[in-house]
């Protein structure tokens, strides 16, 4: 069976970001069970299906030091799906369709 | 004092940016704004979903020129342009040049525009950081030209080449349609069409080309510059929204603009097709799976599903889109033979492991119709000088040369009878635009024309100081002096020894 590909939203990040990056990810993954990750080399598709929590909290844990949502503006270069919530502690992204 | 949230900041530092005038008429301080048809009823509760205020974006964007100016120095001292993989990447990096960077400036101007016209705080907000966004990355790309350009051809009279060549009749046209419709259209085409459905295509595969063929510099200008777009997209993805959710009345106009403007964008994303399939030596991903994971994927099948609960459907002439993408790249390679002895940036000869590359992701499609092509030129991508001058789609300005995808083997080519006239287009797509808005469009400026009446001076040479570079600098990529100087330069650096290990 062939996955329906446009259930996803998600988010394309710049590796440059390192660390950071990768908290960010550790911390999608932690608050998003089916979270798919896709490589194409300097950027990471991270990706889930309907709906993606991105929480300020989570990241600080695997950072490891304070961490403010605006900085998610200078690594994620692109993401599908809309912006539903947004303030200082979290981000959801998701698709307003049932399926 | 206590720290404010995102929310409250955001109204504390953008409230009063709107008033209700008292001296003056509303509708002549804003003569667009009903102008096309559109309702809104409560401009006020739409936001901008990132809410980001001056301070924070100055504090950003920073950031974001710290990080890229250190790679472009490090990349600078480090003879960087030698160590790519093969120079011949530096000819796309020119086309690119040429059609993208005056489309970001064109961008700028363009956000201003619907700033002013549209009396809605958030609009007004996200417009103004965004002109400022269009304005840097129209800087830093000149930045890696002005470098590229010590050493490489084409570039030497940038300004000149930008204003004057007929190349860029191509993304000018564009940004002319968008600039001279109203503004919420301008909003539609550029924050919506442009940059949700269409920018990703651009920025994240030619970055991962450029970083494929060891272009650290560019890699970081088009990061850098997509670092931008999601806020980008996060407009246009509010405007539409706002826009089909104030009024039943907008659903229709909304859903003209999405049909023109999908494949407006699209055929202009011509030559980026060319610049992912072709000009690198090693490919980080081909056209056909870049369209099919950020349009067909994230697009129309994710996004369009969302919307049509609004009674919108996907964008006309999708379907041609989606056929295309197998023809794109190699059809579009084919049409840049034309004149290539008059152009700035140079074909080249293909190469075995190119044609090895191109079949192997276009199984159906390059050894049919294309390889053969390519072979009886001698396997130069641009070979033809072409004698005459080829007929030119009168709206994507493009000649007319897209095979139909149903039947590759004849011409996409319409016509339409119009005021007595005949008018030809490259796709049932363009045909289409046109049939909306006639007079718009056989207002167009066709640079053969001017070049045959002598609007570009009387003698070849005077045509190629009106576009500010030489023949030297155009043709076929290794047989060029650039190619030579690539070398020589290698050679300066060490880094043609190949070391044995024993």
């Amino acid at each position: 069976m062939t996955v329906d590909q446009g259930q996803y939203v998600g988010m394309d990040l710049d590796k440059n970001g390192g660390p950071v990056v990768e908290a960010i990810i550790e911390a999608i993954r932690a608050d998003n069970p089916e979270v798919e990750l896709v490589d194409f080399n300097i950027y990471v598709k991270v990706k889930s299906p309907w709906k993606l929590l991105l929480r300020r909290e989570k990241v600080e844990e695997y950072l490891g030091r304070e961490w403010t949502m605006d900085e998610l503006h200078v690594f994620m270069s692109s993401y599908f799906g809309f912006i539903d919530e947004w303030d200082e502690d979290h981000l959801v992204i998701r698709w307003n369709r049932e399926s | 004092m206590a720290k404010l949230t995102a929310g409250t900041r955001y109204k504390a530092l953008t409230r009063d940016l709107m008033w209700d005038p008292k001296d003056v008429d509303f509708k002549k301080i804003y003569p667009l704004v009903e102008a096309e048809g559109i309702r809104i009823k409560d401009p006020k509760r739409w936001e901008d979903p990132f809410r980001m205020t001056f301070n924070q974006y100055v504090k950003i964007q920073a950031e974001k020129e710290h990080l890229h100016h250190a790679i472009r120095s490090a990349f600078e001292a480090n003879h960087g342009h030698a160590r790519i993989v093969d120079s011949r990447w530096f000819e796309g990096v020119k086309a690119f040049a040429v059609a993208i960077q005056p489309a970001e400036y064109s961008a700028h101007r363009l956000m201003a525009y619907i700033g002013r016209n549209i009396p809605i705080e958030a609009i007004r907000f996200a417009t103004f950081n965004q002109a400022l966004d269009e304005l840097r990355h129209a800087q830093i790309e000149i930045k890696h030209y002005a470098h590229m350009s010590k050493y490489y051809d084409g570039l030497h009279a940038y300004a000149k080449t930008n204003e004057n060549l007929w190349f860029n009749t191509v993304p000018k046209s564009f940004f002319d349609d968008a600039l001279t419709a109203g503004p919420f259209e301008a909003l539609i085409a550029i924050s919506f069409s442009f940059e949700y459905v269409f920018t990703n295509i651009l920025f994240l595969p030619f970055a991962a080309s450029a970083a494929a063929v060891g272009d650290e510099h560019f890699a970081s200008v088009g990061k850098s510059v997509q670092s931008d777009e999601a806020r980008h997209m996060a407009l246009g993805m509010a405007a539409l929204k706002m826009l089909l959710e104030e009024d039943d009345r907008n659903i229709p106009i909304v859903q003209r603009w999405l049909d023109k403007w999908y494949w407006r964008c699209y055929r202009i994303f011509s030559v980026i097709a060319t610049l992912v399939d072709y000009y690198p030596r090693v490919r980080a991903i081909s056209w056909k799976r870049a369209f099919e994971m950020y349009v067909e994927d994230q697009v129309l099948n994710g996004l369009f599903k969302d919307l049509f609960k609004y009674g919108i459907r996907p964008p006309r002439n999708f379907e041609d889109t989606i056929k295309e993408k197998e023809h794109y790249s190699h059809a579009t390679m084919r049409i840049l033979d034309h004149y290539k002895h008059a152009n700035y940036f140079r074909g080249f000869r293909l190469q075995p492991d190119d044609y090895e590359w191109l079949s192997r992701e276009y199984p159906n499609t390059f050894e049919r119709y294309y390889a053969p092509f390519f072979r009886k030129m001698d396997d130069h991508v641009m070979a033809v000088a072409a004698p005459g001058l080829p007929a030119v789609c009168a709206v994507c300005q493009i000649p007319c040369e897209f095979p139909n995808p149903d039947r590759p083997e004849q011409m996409w080519t319409q016509y339409v009878e119009y005021n007595g006239k005949t008018h030809m287009f490259c796709s049932p797509g363009c045909r289409d635009i046109f049939l909306e808005e006639p007079e718009k469009y056989i207002q167009w400026w066709w640079p053969a024309e001017s070049y045959l009446s002598g609007e570009f001076g009387p003698t070849l040479e005077d045509m190629f100081e009106y576009f500010g570079f030489t023949p030297e600098e155009a043709n076929e990529h290794y047989s060029s002096r650039d190619y030579h100087r690539w070398i020589r330069y290698r050679e300066e650096l060490g880094l043609d020894k190949t070391f044995q290990v024993v």
